[in-house]
């Protein structure tokens, strides 16, 4: 598969950046869900100090933040495959598609700013 | 002129991977919008020791944990079937007896995976 996506991509380099950035993301987001269970599976059950600790830790400030980062490029090109598969065609459809578009786009920026506040606020 | 029609939908059978695809799409979408669910929970454990008190409470006793469970959920099936399809791009397992059964593995492995999460929300 990965062969074909390389050479239906040679014209527009946008389908391979979409292809390798998804894959890479996912591996960033997979990394931070197995380091959250294992922290959880080690400490049991964390009083408040103990899970602000963790949580306002330096090491976790900066995975917390590669992941928001991950997560948001992630859900975008997985949107917007989803929107382009079921909301095809010009016109009225392509409109629809540029709005579905816009507040999926708005709605991860908004996420972005709004978890990296969270994130750093706690500094 | 007669043309063979078949509305009967439960003469359809769908291969098991395309069921493992489309519910890795939908388990997709249910997160653009737990994640977010997620992730003010968890500002708000961060906020105080009341705060913190409430939400673990209200996941334990309330609707809350029902909405946990179903993105933790959603969070442990894509999880498990990006690591399927991250491997089948690589041409690994993409053979249709053992893409049929790691579509299988997918389902089984979240299904307790899914168990475990709500045993663990409840206890």
């Amino acid at each position: 598969m990965v062969d074909r996506y390389l050479s239906e991509s040679r014209g527009s380099k946008r389908g391979l950046i979409d292809f390798i950035v998804q894959r890479l993301t996912a591996i960033v987001i997979g990394i931070y869900v197995i380091h959250l269970v294992v922290i959880f599976a080690l400490n049991g059950d964390m009083d408040y100090a103990a899970w602000r600790s963790y949580f306002t830790s330096g090491y976790s400030l900066l995975l917390s933040s590669l992941t928001v980062l991950a997560i948001a490029l992630h859900a975008w090109i997985g949107m917007w495959t989803v929107g382009t598969d079921y909301i095809r065609g010009e016109g009225i459809a392509k409109t629809l598609r540029l709005t579905y578009q816009g507040l999926i786009g708005v709605a991860l920026v908004f996420f972005l700013i709004w978890s990296l506040g969270l994130i750093w606020g706690l500094l | 002129m007669t043309r063979p029609v078949n509305l009967d939908l439960t003469a359809f059978r769908f291969p098991i991977a395309a069921i493992v695809s489309i519910l890795h799409r939908i388990s997709g979408i249910v997160l653009i919008v737990g994640v977010g669910y997620l992730t003010y929970l968890l500002s708000l454990t961060l906020k105080s020791p009341e705060s913190f008190d409430w939400v673990f409470n209200a996941v334990r006793t309330t609707y809350h944990g029902v909405l946990v469970w179903i993105v933790l959920t959603a969070v442990a099936y894509h999880f498990f079937a990006g690591i399927r399809h991250i491997l089948l791009d690589f041409h690994i397992g993409d053979s249709l007896v053992v893409s049929r059964r790691s579509s299988w593995t997918v389902l089984v492995v979240s299904g307790i995976a899914s168990i475990g999460l709500g045993w663990w929300i409840v206890t």
